[in-house]
């Protein structure tokens, strides 16, 4: 059984003047501990049907399905619950909050869980440990180099131990070298811990090393 | 999670510091103003040492007299006091003090020290219906009043100044223009703010030479304390039919009418209109038109935190987002961003306070004679603790920034989170 779903999924976004067609009657399954990639030219809808698959946006049509469950069904709170126990998020731009300390921030899954302090912490250092930033706990992200930052991002999205892990371009705004830094750690997640990652990537090379890739052109998906 | 709450609050202030220290101002700022109007108010209408009994005075100060062809007014002369105001039914104590107050030269017998002093000339039910509290010895009585005895009271710093203690005034001998007296009592010093009670040496009334003159008016105003708080019509029947009969004995002699118009008054009415009279409108001041006047002063301060909420708000859309995308519903983060409002408020109003207090302070003689003229005729202004911090006052200020801070960070932030969890995510700074 797919862990995740989608089903002639169609997001359109309107303005006063214009109506944009991002994604055209999709389909897509992922199933549990496959490694997909999404590829496709800039603005084809790669990253819409990510935000989509994590529930950050609503499809116009068609509907959701992670883990048996019905997005379309569920109300903010238990959007946000959901989000919180079988969704790990990582971002081009990191998206770190500027004014808590790396171990502030991987513990924000942890807060919203309602995870206790002393637990929190000690479950945001072993995961920081992990991707080697136990010595930067107390620094604040403009402190960290773009790696250690998306590193932090992968702590985050990690720490609450979610099923599903969705990647953004992870690699985009970092050299090839951290790069592949960052992709030997998504691959350990992949295979050590047996999650599930789907990473929009442009890298053909980092696309082709994942189990199978999935592209887009225009909204709608080509392969 | 209110630990959390706290933690995320110091951590986005020190991030913000501009901001916070903009937000910080704005809140002292409206707390202060809020505080600074209240102290006003509470120093004129709250029970402060040593008009205590506010609640219950009820006064009689003015003198209304006219004839065919002539009116005036004044204080009471001697020869109405007790017919009018002796044994009344609804008063538990009268008070009677001679307007002529004035600072006088008071020596010290034996010696060439003299100070320039606030005098009072009054009545035993002075210190009945005033709660001076006696550091040493005792009040002036009825029968030293009666007797003309030559007594007098003095407060704490006259004492400590002329005597170097209280203790040591006690039976001590000071002179007011040539005539002995000899201290019985002190008492702790009152604030020049309650005009009424304040004086640094009390002394009989009777002592005056002129002290039975007759006239149609004279110097003598009332203060009366009633038995019960609801006793002020029944008082005010009661002295209006003794008027009436006064009225009544004049009127077979001369052509002499006294009216007694809306008194007596009580602390309230006397503090917001204190000029009222049978033939002048003096118009009604009351506590509302002060309301007015707080309400646009904080109006100023309100608008700027208004706007810097918002534009806090806005500038973290992409923080909301994260925590959005990691599992904060949209109630959890609304408690959040108003809880760090909150406390952002409750530091500003501490701050807010303790600026009241140092502007009340040092600005003391301007403050409170903004619209009061009387009280800035004598010496320096006091402030004692209780004008200071009333804790009503303090939680009153506060509930009003908080409700201030509530609706200015409730609307902006709702809305924030209200947007799409992508487009807050994609928010540009």
């Amino acid at each position: 059984m797919a862990l995740i779903t989608l089903d002639k999924i169609s997001k359109l976004y309107r303005t006063k003047e214009i109506e944009t067609l991002a994604l055209d009657n999709v389909n897509l399954t992922v199933d549990p501990g496959e490694f997909v990639s999404v590829m496709g030219p800039s603005g084809c809808g790669k990253s819409t049907l990510l935000n989509i698959m994590g529930l950050l946006d609503r499809p116009t049509e068609g509907t959701v399905t992670i883990d048996g469950s019905k997005a379309s069904a569920l109300g903010d709170r238990e959007l946000a619950r959901f989000r919180n126990e079988n969704l790990g998020f990582i971002f081009q731009s990191f998206h770190l909050i500027e004014s808590l300390s790396v171990l502030d921030n991987v513990e924000v899954p942890l807060i919203y869980r309602g995870i206790g302090a002393r637990q929190r912490h000690e479950m945001a250092k072993e995961v920081l440990d992990k991707v080697g930033l136990s010595n930067r706990l107390k620094h604040h992200p403009s402190q960290l180099s773009g790696g250690q930052c998306q590193r932090v991002a992968i702590a985050r999205a990690v720490v609450g131990n979610p099923k599903i892990i969705l990647a953004d371009e992870p690699t985009g705004n970092l050299d090839s070298k951290i790069g592949a830094e960052i992709m030997n750690l998504l691959h350990r997640l992949n295979t050590d811990d047996g999650r599930t990652i789907v990473m929009v990537t442009h890298n053909e090379l980092q696309a082709a090393d994942t189990d199978r890739v999935v592209r887009f052109f225009d909204g709608r998906r080509t392969e | 999670m209110i630990k959390n709450y706290f933690k995320q609050a110091w951590a986005s202030a020190c991030h913000n510091k501009v901001s916070t220290c903009l937000y910080l101002s704005g809140v002292a700022l409206a707390v202060a103003t809020v505080m600074i109007l209240s102290i006003g108010f509470h120093t004129k209408l709250s029970p402060i040492y040593p008009e205590n009994n506010r609640d219950r005075m009820a006064y009689v100060q003015t003198c209304w007299w006219e004839r065919e062809n002539s009116s005036g007014n004044w204080g009471f002369p001697w020869q109405m006091l007790d017919p009018i105001f002796g044994n009344l039914k609804n008063a538990e104590a009268v008070a009677i003090r001679n307007e002529s107050r004035q600072t006088n030269l008071i020596g010290v017998e034996g010696s060439d020290k003299e100070l320039k002093l606030n005098t009072q000339w009054v009545n035993d039910g002075f210190f009945q219906v005033y709660t001076y509290e006696f550091l040493a010895g005792s009040p002036i009585t009825a029968a030293e009043v009666a007797s003309a005895s030559k007594v007098a009271i003095i407060d704490r710093l006259t004492a400590e100044t002329m005597f170097g203690s209280v203790e040591d005034a006690i039976g001590k001998t000071i002179t007011y223009a040539s005539t002995p007296l000899t201290i019985k009592g002190v008492v702790r010093e009152a604030s020049r703010l309650t005009p009424m009670s304040y004086a640094n040496v009390y002394i009989p009334l009777t002592i005056r030479d002129d002290y039975n003159e007759e006239g149609e008016a004279g110097p003598y105003r009332i203060i009366i304390l009633l038995r019960e708080k609801g006793d002020m019509e029944s008082l005010r029947a009661e002295i209006s039919s003794r008027f009436e009969v006064w009225n009544k004995t004049l009127a077979k002699v001369d052509d002499l009418k006294y009216i007694l118009f809306d008194q007596p008054r009580s602390h309230y009415d006397l503090t917001f209109n204190p000029w009222s009279s049978p033939y002048y409108d003096a118009g009604e001041n009351g506590i509302e038109e002060y309301v007015w006047i707080g309400l646009v002063l904080l109006l100023v301060p309100a608008l700027n935190l208004s706007g810097l909420i918002s534009g806090n708000i806005r500038r973290r859309a992409n923080e909301i987002g994260i925590r959005k995308s990691f599992g904060a519903a949209r109630t959890r983060l609304l408690g959040e961003l108003v809880t760090e409002n909150f406390i952002l408020t409750l530091a500003g109003s501490i701050i807010g306070l303790g600026l009241a207090w140092v502007l009340v302070y040092c600005f003391r003689d301007w403050v409170f004679t903004i619209s009061d003229s009387y009280v800035a005729m004598y010496s320096d202004t006091s402030v004692h603790f209780d004008m200071l911090f009333s804790p009503v006052l303090f939680l009153i200020a506060l509930g009003a920034a908080l409700l201030l801070n509530t609706v200015s960070s409730l609307v902006p932030a709702w809305h924030s989170l209200r947007r799409p969890i992508v487009e807050s995510l994609n928010q540009k700074l």
